[in-house]
């Protein structure tokens, strides 16, 4: 049973919120303000926090830091009317995976809930399944249909990257910055070069491939069976 | 609001010139008056020194002097206090709010610059306010359209009698209008937000393409959905040191602009080039274009040139680029033509 912790001081949003995960078949519990989330928090482990920031008594971002401090890898996603850039920053720099500006659409709401729960079930078992192709973070292992290859750092963190986030467009920096130092002596060629090579070896599998999206990026799509 | 008010540090010089200048005349009068009347007393014989207690004299006439001297001060004074007072009552009405006043004054006052001045700040007051008060009723107008479409089609809805595809229909109305209130809403307040700056606060270096490729990345359902190219093959890497969050929503408008008014399959193109000091970004779609008439007001607040997509938008998103731009030093010009498209270079 997924536990999600619901805190969001808006009696009505938390109430539809909380009905609308019920049926995706989550166990949900809430929490009117900062102090009641800290309490439930403190009582038992949750599989996601979802969190408003303007609350009464303590806010979220107090609440947030609480939650970082017990626990570096439950996920979090922030709900709130405050929209600006200094906002999201300050949100993630205290650690939410996701930020989600008011009024929010209960759909979109669904859909990244699914997908953190999904991220954070690859980053526990270190593991990406995709149809019949595995992919292992402990050994930077890919299997597909019973063939195992072992490949270089830095071409499976790409690849592990990709498709953990499937048909997400992703900029030579923005994959620069997550796998290269600053210091670093590589150019944009060394990730060029990197996901050539990734897209020739698996050019003829079935289950995802890797495209480039000219002057853009490159992402990785999951193929229909 | 930068007023625009004459230099008058020689205008000043001149007023004290005057001024010392009347009250040294006044007081030169006085003494001539006083030995004038001496003269003219020992002249006609009403007095001579012999017989005449001389202090007596002496006193009758400097109390003349004195008497007309001050009158001719008084008069003089007069002359230059009226028009102080008439600036000091307008001064106390501008401060309660009252931007109606202005100062009718004699051309050949001394205080006339000092006058004119005040009549233009007054003036640009006024047009201030009407400016405020304008954008406030075209807010609440822009807002109860959606409101009152949102009230109506609720109230339909909770009908049970109607057919799933006109309920579907409604349904999408509803959402599209409370979209549409949530737009108008964020860029009403980011626009406010705008307005009160003169100059930017938080400056960081970042990259201009990549914040480009970014808000691209970000739109990726609007051009998904209508099958748009981008052509970004002349994106150089620049570097540029101003507000990451500002220039951000002047792509993100932009580019949603170009998808906007594109047709299905068209290409956008953006190009980022390095000048001088300068960057240079274009941002060219196939679209509908403007005319000559709909370019004019483009940056007007709640324009909206073409009746077919006004309902998608609401009018501020240009003024907000305008704005940010202005205050971030640089300058946006727009290229266009009917039915061929559109180019906007922004050079910061």
């Amino acid at each position: 049973m997924i536990n999600v912790l619901l805190v969001e001081d808006n009696v009505d949003l938390n109430s539809l919120i909380a009905t609308e995960l019920k049926r995706e078949g989550f166990s949900v519990f809430s929490a009117l303000n900062g102090k009641q989330a800290i309490t439930l928090f403190d009582e038992q482990r949750y599989d996601l926090i979802i969190t408003d920031l303007m609350m009464p008594k303590v806010d979220g971002f107090t609440f947030l830091e609480h939650v970082r401090e017990v626990s570096k890898d439950v996920p979090v996603l922030i709900i709130s009317a405050k929209s600006s850039l200094d906002d999201k920053q300050r949100g993630f720099s205290l650690g939410t995976d996701d930020y989600m500006v008011k009024p929010v659409d209960i759909d979109e709401l669904i859909l990244r809930v699914n997908a953190l729960l999904r991220r954070a079930k690859i980053l526990n078992e270190k593991k990406l399944v995709i149809g019949n192709a595995t992919l292992d973070y402990f050994t930077y292992t890919v299997t597909i249909d019973g063939q195992s290859s072992i490949l270089p750092q830095k071409e499976f963190q790409i690849l592990f990257k990709l498709l953990s986030y499937p048909n997400t467009i992703f900029t030579k920096n923005q994959l620069m910055e997550e796998f290269w130092d600053i210091n670093t002596n590589s150019d944009d060629m060394t990730i060029y070069t990197h996901i050539h090579r990734l897209r020739d070896k698996y050019a003829t599998c079935p289950y995802f491939e890797i495209v480039t999206i000219r002057n853009l990026g490159y992402k990785a799509v999951i193929k229909e069976l | 609001m930068r007023m625009k008010i004459k230099k008058n540090k020689h205008s000043f010089n001149t007023f004290f010139l005057q001024t010392t200048g009347i009250v040294f005349v006044s007081q030169l009068v006085t003494l001539v008056l006083f030995y004038g009347m001496n003269l003219l007393g020992l002249r006609l014989h009403f007095f001579n020194l012999e017989n005449t207690p001389t202090v007596l004299v002496l006193s009758i006439l400097f109390l003349i002097s004195i008497v007309v001297g001050v009158s001719i001060s008084f008069i003089l004074g007069r002359v230059l206090t009226t028009p102080l007072r008439r600036l000091k009552n307008a001064t106390e009405e501008i401060a309660k709010g009252n931007f109606k006043v202005n100062i009718t004054s004699n051309k050949r006052s001394i205080l006339n610059p000092f006058i004119e001045d005040f009549n233009s700040m007054a003036s640009e007051l006024k047009s201030i306010e009407i400016l405020k008060s304008d954008f406030i009723s075209n807010v609440s107008h822009e807002f109860k359209t959606p409101l009152s479409v949102i009230q109506s089609y609720s109230k339909v809805l909770r009908r049970d009698d109607l057919d799933k595809q006109t309920r579907k229909k409604y349904e999408k109305i509803l959402d599209d209008n409370i979209q549409k209130l949530t737009n108008l809403t964020s860029s009403i307040l980011s626009l406010s937000k705008i307005e009160n700056q003169q100059m930017i606060a938080d400056k960081t270096n970042f990259l201009i393409d990549e914040q480009i490729r970014i808000s691209i990345l970000s739109l990726e359902p609007e051009w998904q959905a209508k099958n748009i190219t981008f052509d970004l093959d002349e994106m150089a890497s620049a570097n540029y040191y101003g507000s990451k969050e500002l220039i951000a929503q002047v792509w993100q408008n932009l580019i949603n602009n170009a998808i906007k008014f594109s047709s299905d399959g068209g290409k956008i193109t953006i190009s980022v080039k390095k000048d001088k000091h300068d960057i240079i970004v274009k941002i060219t779609d196939e679209g509908i274009g403007m005319s000559e008439d709909t370019i004019k007001h483009i940056y007007d607040k709640f324009y909206q040139g073409d009746s077919s997509h006004s309902s998608a938008g609401n009018g501020l998103g240009l003024a907000l680029v305008k704005r940010i731009i202005t205050i971030s030093g640089g300058k946006i010009e727009v290229q266009s033509e009917l039915n061929k498209g559109s180019t906007f270079t922004v050079i910061l």
